[in-house]
């Protein structure tokens, strides 16, 4: 088995995982980006340290094409539907939810932050990076990545999360 | 259960979001798909760097000059680019970067993986082993005949793939319309995304009460009973494959979605006598098929342990150590 493929062995479900978070449980969506997160491999590999875990690399790719695409996917249709989640969303406050219901709600939710904030959210506090981290995959400054981070958090409480340890 | 009253935290909100995602594994289909993209990926690699490298500065000269020292021999009526051998049977055995083969008669061109083995008969092409993905143009006046252990692939024009492994096997049409005549005579009209395997799953061999032979010991499970997965004849018997066909099966057995006939292959082709690299790959394909598909915990941990007893610093040691602790396995 060619190193590419034992990579892709290890680590297409976790990418897969991820970017079907990034996309809203899409499940199409997900593979579509975990396929060009590892054609990107294919391009890439012979500049990466192959003695390495490149799952770090491979998830920060994730996130990068995830951003992408979302930022060219956020168009009037999906304004509307944003809309219509927020209303949705607001009208959940108050009901009595499940750990069933929480990932639809959560899903809801991030999909109303703009792609930017998803994604540090995402990076954050699903996959613990560092600001650091963060900003180098986003392409910005750690100062930006913790602007990004307070507003997405202030837009999330008011659509009802609690954030007392985040 | 929450209060009515009470907010979600975002923490418990991101946890359940994670344990939803779990949930969802990337299809069996687009997997293999990108899985042979990637085992050729070499190939491709270089000859994207070398199109990068050329990109700006390359003259039409040059281009005639790559493309002439690419230029593909005829081999048994295929025009072969890329390494292959022919065996005694007279078939194409691809070499172990694949190879692109032509055939200009049928406007056909097949990209088939390192062990695949075809051959030319009559107006056809038959796959005997192995994976190929073929991409026809539109010939209206007379079909491409793609012929295989369980029947025949008529084609007017169009993309699929081949996966042939023993008696097993199937074809998924990517795009296009595909006509498979199965040799009991059933047709089936495809359309694209679908998938015909032959022969038909009931039809594989006669049930058989004997209980398949696996190398796992067959201990009880505690708590959870083990999942009633439906009868599969026993693959027991089977004689052992050379390695490109027993990947082959496994990978068929995968998108096939048998778990039970595929770890009961998995566990004989641990027994038989194979090299240390492809014995820790199919040892750690056990683990995942038990862990993503099996019921039983204690067999699943069982051979986790076992996996990590003798790989303790392997390549899937982390995976199976994370598996582990979602299995919540006893220490």
């Amino acid at each position: 088995m060619t190193f590419l493929a034992e990579q892709y062995r290890l680590h297409a479900q976790q990418v897969f995982r991820r970017c079907l978070v990034m996309g809203r449980g899409n499940t199409a969506w997900a593979e579509d980006v975990t396929h060009d997160v590892f054609i990107r491999l294919i391009e890439k590999a012979p500049e990466l340290d192959q003695n390495e875990t490149l799952l770090p690399w491979l998830l920060t790719v994730a996130y990068r094409l995830c951003a992408d695409r979302l930022r060219r996917e956020r168009g009037v249709w999906t304004r509307i539907q944003a809309a219509l989640v927020a209303t949705s969303a607001a009208d959940a406050k108050e009901e009595r939810t499940d750990d069933r219901d929480l990932a639809a709600k959560l899903e809801g939710s991030l999909e109303q932050l703009p792609p930017r904030e998803r994604v540090v959210v995402a990076m954050k506090y699903l996959d613990g990076l560092r600001q650091t981290a963060i900003a180098e995959a986003v392409g910005c400054s750690e100062g930006y990545v913790s602007k990004l981070l307070r507003r997405a958090l202030e837009r999330l409480r008011q659509l009802g999360w609690e954030l007392d340890n985040a | 259960m929450r209060e009515p009253s009470e907010r979600p935290t975002l923490e418990e909100g991101l946890a359940a979001l994670e344990a939803k995602a779990d949930a969802v594994r990337l299809p069996a289909d687009s997997y293999a798909r990108l899985l042979h993209k990637l085992e050729g990926g070499a190939t491709s690699r270089r000859r994207r760097l070398m199109w990068a490298l050329s990109g700006a500065a390359a003259t039409a000269a040059l281009v005639v000059a790559v493309s002439w020292s690419v230029r593909p021999q005829l081999v048994q009526g295929f025009e072969l680019a890329g390494a292959a051998r022919v065996d005694e049977s007279g078939a194409l055995e691809v070499g172990e970067h694949g190879a692109t083969l032509k055939v200009s008669e049928l406007s056909t061109e097949i990209h088939a993986r390192a062990g695949t083995r075809l051959r030319r008969e009559g107006l056809g092409i038959r796959v005997m082993s192995g994976r190929a993905d073929f991409v026809v143009q539109p010939r209206r006046q007379e079909p491409v005949r793609v012929l295989v252990s369980g029947g025949v692939i008529e084609v007017v024009g169009t993309r699929f793939t081949v996966v042939q492994a023993g008696a097993l096997g199937h074809v998924s049409l990517e795009q296009g319309v595909v006509r498979f005549v199965a040799t009991d005579g059933r047709q089936v009209l495809m359309t694209p995304g679908s998938t015909v395997h032959w022969p038909e799953p009931a039809a594989v061999a006669p049930e058989e009460p004997a209980a398949p032979v696996s190398a796992e010991p067959a201990e009880a499970p505690r708590g959870k009973p083990a999942r009633k997965l439906p009868e599969r004849p026993p693959v027991a018997e089977e004689p052992p494959l050379p390695q490109p066909q027993l990947l082959a099966e496994i990978e068929a057995l995968r998108i096939r979605r048998e778990w039970q006939r595929l770890t009961v292959r998995l566990a004989q082709a641990l027994d038989a006598k194979v090299g240390e690299p492809l014995r820790e790959s199919l040892s750690y394909e056990l683990c995942d098929v038990l862990v993503q598909h099996g019921d039983d915990l204690v067999r699943a941990c069982g051979r986790i342990d076992e996996h990590l007893r003798r790989y303790p610093a392997g390549a899937y040691t982390k995976a199976l150590q994370q598996s582990r602790g979602q299995l919540r396995c006893a220490p």
